[in-house]
């Protein structure tokens, strides 16, 4: 045996005095319990540790030595445990010392049974565990720590974690704004010139679904021209301003206005570049309409100046005609070139006379017409002067409406109507004259409309445009010099009145003229 | 989950009235085990562990449902209910002395006796109510579960754990019959000496039997008195045992007594 040790059989005999030595000084407590708890002896090492003298601790109670939450454990589990198990081993509890000290020790206990299960008495063995107990303590502290330091990670997720969803919340709120403006709004890259990032409003202006894509929006023209110059200016580190036509399936083409400036950092370096989109097409509309407005007022001017002008010549024609005509009136061979001559200048003089009407030059003659039984008259003659092959068919349902207008006036003007309905209908067809009494919407002052229709050629939206130009003719040339709506348009106007003209390519035109009937 | 497996609820028994035993705060129903032999003749001995304890079903377990004696004591009705035995004798010791009160009170249709082992309606001192404890000592109590929790269940678990299927080898277990898990015995333990079922006593309407030991630091002689006077059909029996487990301790005494209350 590879020990120090002496090793002598005769050592295992024992004495009573060294035996109970062995009980009094043993490096642990030994108590010895009636059946009832009742302390019936302890050793010495017990009585040193909590400062009894020998005759105090017998006919106590076990617990009475422990601090209350000791006497209810020991009530509740070391008791039960004792006479379940006849055992126990370990039980951690706090003596109370005479003096009041603490003292942390660790208890096994056994219970002695007689054969029937009876306890007989009970023996208990107690170790100081004041080191154990300091050590149990910093354990218990560490995972008190340890708890703390979880709570604090838990409480500081949860805290990221509200931060978060405030983040979110404000960044939805600010798409949200980014979504409410009514432009459009992108990012694109200063080095590549593409657009990566974009708003809503962007991609629903340019009816695209990825801003990479925005380029395919555009008209084929302007994606070729615009497109290069945009991806230009960005590089280049400049502003780019433009106007996108942007091709809608089935609808009008819309106008949107591109603006992109590039934004520098304080050391001066490009680091992104910002833009905005714009619908402009209304902008565009009201512009063109406003051209068109200066052009017609132009062309009007034009056409008063030399209608005014060819109307003096053309009374100085008819006057001198007269004159002839007196120091002719002996010379019958010459009366059928003279009368010619009559005919063809006051046709000219008629046209003469629609061009100032349309110029706003205001030579018509003015009665208060009843409008109905006059239409009946023209259109009685009318229907008479007709081919075979067209049908004219009225319908007034304005009676005892009156105008202010010249009865000439009106027949001329239902006359120019009817022969643009003919021209229109070349392989004949219905023609159809009607009034009827409604209200304006703008002013509810009541106004009657004269309408005609036909179901021939019909105009395109580009015709009927210029429909009401003067010398803006289809026809072929020969055929007419266009000034036959320009007249109506102009009459309308001077009767301060309006001119409405409905019409779709083959599916014939009704021309109405709306004017003021008060009752 | 039935409310059976829920509770380890065993019957012993083949005939008679119900005769239910409820444990207290520490252990589990093995507490009985000196009482039921005394009664299995003759009735139909039911026992069971509180949710948290013994070989109930620890998942069925939750700090709010059990937070205070009342979840208990709706598990006592589900029982009764799901046994179907008809009116039960009803002993419960120490904090299910309460648990009984509440059950009895809230249905009385389903209890004929109801015995109160070492009952205490409330363990801390209240003006002139002497419930045999301060609030600091009820402190402290809490603060020494946990010390020995530390060193004892923790160490005492992995020997519990690896024999799950097989429980008879559990049964011998050193201390496995006041096994608890630490956080549920912290928790129980604060629902159980910070109880005030003061007020129900008064609403119990079934002839109700107090056990007193005649020294017993958890449910002095004066708690039980207190519980006696105000239970209006009560009788006070003050058995000449020591502790707070007559079950344990005086389990002849205890059997007697409590036959003595049902055949009276």
């Amino acid at each position: 045996m590879d020990t120090n040790c002496p090793s002598d059989t005769d050592a295992l005999q024992i004495d009573l005095d060294e035996l109970r030595d062995l009980y009094e000084h043993a490096p642990c407590g030994y108590l010895s319990l009636d059946p009832g708890g009742c302390i019936v002896r302890v050793n010495a090492t017990f009585r040193a540790w909590t400062g009894y003298d020998t005759g105090e601790l017998p006919g106590r109670r076990f617990q009475d030595l422990l601090n209350v939450a000791g006497k209810i454990y020991y009530e509740t589990h070391f008791a039960p445990l004792l006479r379940l198990q006849g055992s126990f081993n370990e039980v951690a509890l706090d003596l109370v010392a005479k003096n009041g000290d603490r003292i942390p020790i660790l208890v096994n206990a056994a219970e002695r049974r007689d054969e029937d299960g009876k306890a007989i008495s009970i023996w208990i063995t107690v170790f100081n565990a004041t080191d154990r107990r300091r050590y149990e303590s910093e354990l218990l502290a560490a995972r008190s720590a340890l708890s703390a330091a979880n709570q604090e990670l838990q409480d500081l997720n949860e805290e990221l974690s509200a931060t978060n969803q405030s983040l979110d919340r404000t960044n939805n709120e600010l798409h949200a704004f980014y979504d409410t403006l009514p432009v459009g709004i992108f990012r694109a890259d200063p080095f590549s010139g593409e657009i990566v990032q974009a708003s809503r409003r962007f991609f629903a202006l340019l009816g695209v679904d990825s801003a990479e894509d925005w380029l395919s929006a555009l008209t084929s023209e302007d994606r070729t021209a615009i497109g290069p110059q945009f991806q230009e200016a960005i590089r280049a580190g400049k502003t780019f301003s433009g106007r996108l036509r942007i091709d809608v399936q089935d609808a009008p083409q819309r106008h949107v206005q591109m603006k992109a400036i590039p934004i520098t950092n304080s050391g001066g370096l490009i680091t992104s570049v910002v833009g905005v989109v714009e619908d402009v097409t209304e902008e565009f509309r009201a512009e063109a309409q406003k051209r068109q407005i200066d052009r017609d007022a132009i062309v009007r001017q034009l056409t008063g100046g030399f209608a005014h002008n060819l109307n003096g010549i053309l009374t100085v024609i008819l006057g001198n005609l007269e004159l002839l005509e007196e120091e002719l009136a002996d010379r019958p061979h010459l009366q059928p070139t003279l009368e010619s001559s009559f005919v063809v200048t006051q046709r000219a003089a008629k046209l003469v006379n629609h061009l100032l009407l349309y110029s706003g030059y205001t030579l018509a003659q003015f009665a208060n017409l009843e409008v109905d039984p006059h239409l009946q008259d023209i259109a009685r003659n009318q229907a008479n002067r007709l081919a075979a092959k067209y049908r004219l068919t009225v319908d007034l349902q304005a009676a005892g409406a009156v105008v202010e207008l010249g009865s000439d006036m009106l027949k001329e003007a239902i006359e120019e109507l009817i022969t643009n309905a003919v021209a229109a209908m070349p392989d004949g067809g219905d023609i159809h004259l009607s009034t009827r009494l409604t209200m304006r919407d703008e002013t509810q002052a009541r106004e009657i409309v004269i309408a005609v229709s036909d179901q021939g050629f019909g105009m395109d939206n580009a015709t009927l445009k210029k429909a009401r130009e003067p010398f803006f003719t289809k026809r072929e040339v020969g055929m007419g010099i266009g000034l036959g709506l320009s007249f109506v348009d102009g009459l309308a106007r001077v009767a301060s009145g309006e001119l409405r003209l409905r019409s779709a390519s083959g599916k014939g035109t009704t021309v109405e003229l709306h004017l003021p009937a008060p009752d | 989950m039935s409310v059976i497996t829920r509770n380890n609820v065993q019957i012993l028994g083949d005939s008679g009235s119900p005769i239910v035993f409820a444990h207290g705060f520490g252990c589990d129903q093995n507490m009985w085990r000196f009482v039921t032999p005394n009664f299995t003749d003759d009735f139909r001995v039911v026992l069971f562990d509180l949710v948290g304890a013994g070989r109930s079903d620890l998942s069925a377990w939750s700090p709010d449902r059990y937070s205070s004696l009342e979840g208990h004591a709706d598990d006592v009705l589900e029982i009764l209910r799901e046994l179907d035995l008809g009116k039960a004798i009803f002993v419960g010791h120490s904090v299910s002395a309460m648990i009984g009160v509440l059950a009895a009170r809230a249905a009385p249709e389903l209890f004929s006796h109801l015995v109160l082992v070492g009952p205490s309606p409330k363990y801390i001192n209240d003006g002139n109510y002497f419930g045999g404890f301060t609030a600091p000592e009820i402190e402290e109590l809490l603060e020494f579960l946990d010390s020995n929790h530390m060193g004892w269940s923790a160490a005492m678990a992995p020997t519990i754990m690896a024999n799950p299927d097989r429980p008879e080898l559990g049964e011998e277990l050193t201390n496995s019959f006041c096994r608890t898990d630490p956080e549920i015995a912290r928790h129980f333990a604060r629902t159980t000496f910070t109880s005030d079922n003061r007020s129900d006593l008064a609403h119990v309407a079934i002839p109700t039997l107090i056990l007193q030991c005649r020294e017993d630091i958890i449910a002095p002689q004066a708690v039980g008195k207190y519980v006696h006077d105000a239970i209006p059909d009560s009788q006070l029996v003050t058995l000449d045992a020591t502790g707070h487990c007559p079950n344990l301790s005086a389990p002849e005494a205890t059997s007697t007594a409590i036959r003595d209350f049902i055949f009276a």
